[in-house]
C-alpha cells in the first residue's frame, strides 16, 4: 500500500459517515450494535495512552473504518472503536465496504480477502500509520481453545451441536474480545510511532 | 421432502458460486439473504457466523460451498 496513491484522500476521507450515520442507517442488528456499544468501553489506562500519542504529529488523529451492519467482527468490533473515539476526540469516519471497494481494495487481509472491520489510522496530516483487520489475536486464539474444550467434553456430538455451543461460549467472552481489539490497536500504534 | 434454506450475502461470491451451480442443475433450494433481514440473520446466527450455510431438510446443516466460504 503506498499513501501517496491512496484513493483515501483528505476529502475522501470526510465523506464517511460518522458512527450514528452509521448506525442510523443499517439494515440488520442495531439490536447487537447498541449491546456491544454498552460493553465496549475503553479502558482508562488506553484512553489516556491514544490521547499522548496524539499530541505527536506522528500520532493518529484519525479513524477510517470499513464495515458492514451484518458481520458479527464488526457489530462486536465497531462499537468500541466508536467508543474510543468518543473518549479521545479521535475522528472516526465509516465507509460501507459493499460500495467502497476501492477503499477496501487498499487493505485486504493477507492481500486477497475483503475482510471487516478495518480500521485505518492516519495523522492529522493525512499520512497513513497502519491499520487493524477484523480481530484481535486474541479472539482467534480464544475461539480455538474453546472449540477444543467443547469437542472434549462433547464427544461425538456433530458438528453442528458443536458450533452451537462454541458459539454460545465466544459470545459470552466478545466483552473481552473487544478489550482486546483496543490493546491491540494500542500496540499498533505503538509498534507504528515509537509512542509508548 | 422440503427444499432446503441456503442462507447467503448479497455480495458474497461463494454464495454466488453456490446459486449458479444450483441453478445449473436444477437443485431447488429457498434462498435467504441475511444482509436483507434480520430474522433470516439471527437464524443463521444459530449455526454458524459465516456464509453460505446450507439447512438440509433433515436437520443436517452446512457451512461453506465446496470447500469455500464467504
Amino acid at each position: 500500500m503506498v499513501t501517496k496513491e491512496s484513493v483515501v484522500t483528505p476529502q475522501r476521507f470526510t465523506t464517511g459517515m460518522t458512527y450514528k450515520e452509521f448506525i442510523a442507517q443499517i439494515n440488520v442488528n442495531k439490536d447487537r450494535f447498541e449491546q456491544y456499544y454498552e460493553s465496549g468501553k475503553p479502558s482508562a489506562e488506553d484512553v489516556a495512552y491514544f490521547k499522548r500519542a496524539m499530541q505527536s504529529p506522528n500520532g493518529p488523529a484519525k479513524m477510517l473504518a470499513i464495515a458492514e451492519d451484518w458481520c458479527p467482527d464488526v457489530y462486536r468490533g465497531l462499537p468500541v472503536v466508536a467508543r474510543l473515539a468518543e473518549a479521545t476526540g479521535l475522528e472516526l469516519r465509516v465507509f460501507p465496504r459493499d460500495k467502497h471497494l476501492d477503499i477496501m481494495n487498499e487493505f485486504l487481509k493477507e492481500g486477497q480477502f475483503q475482510s471487516v472491520p478495518t480500521i485505518v489510522f492516519y495523522t492529522k496530516d493525512h499520512r497513513y500509520i497502519g491499520h487493524f483487520i477484523e480481530r484481535p489475536a486474541f479472539a482467534n486464539t480464544d475461539r480455538a481453545a474453546i472449540e477444543a474444550q467443547v469437542r472434549k467434553e462433547m464427544p461425538g456430538a456433530e458438528d453442528q451441536a458443536i458450533r452451537a455451543e462454541v458459539r454460545t461460549r465466544t459470545t459470552a467472552r466478545y466483552p473481552m474480545w473487544q478489550d482486546e481489539t483496543v490493546k491491540e490497536m494500542r500496540e499498533l500504534i505503538a509498534g507504528k510511532t515509537g509512542i509508548r | 421432502m422440503a427444499n432446503p434454506i441456503v442462507y447467503t450475502l448479497s455480495t458474497c461470491p461463494t454464495c454466488d458460486d453456490l446459486r449458479t451451480d444450483w441453478q445449473a442443475k436444477r437443485i431447488q433450494f429457498e434462498e435467504r439473504q441475511v444482509d436483507k433481514r434480520q430474522a433470516w440473520l439471527d437464524e443463521a446466527l444459530v449455526h454458524a457466523d459465516t456464509v453460505p450455510i446450507i439447512l438440509h431438510s433433515d436437520g443436517k446443516v452446512e457451512v461453506g460451498f465446496e470447500g469455500e466460504l464467504g
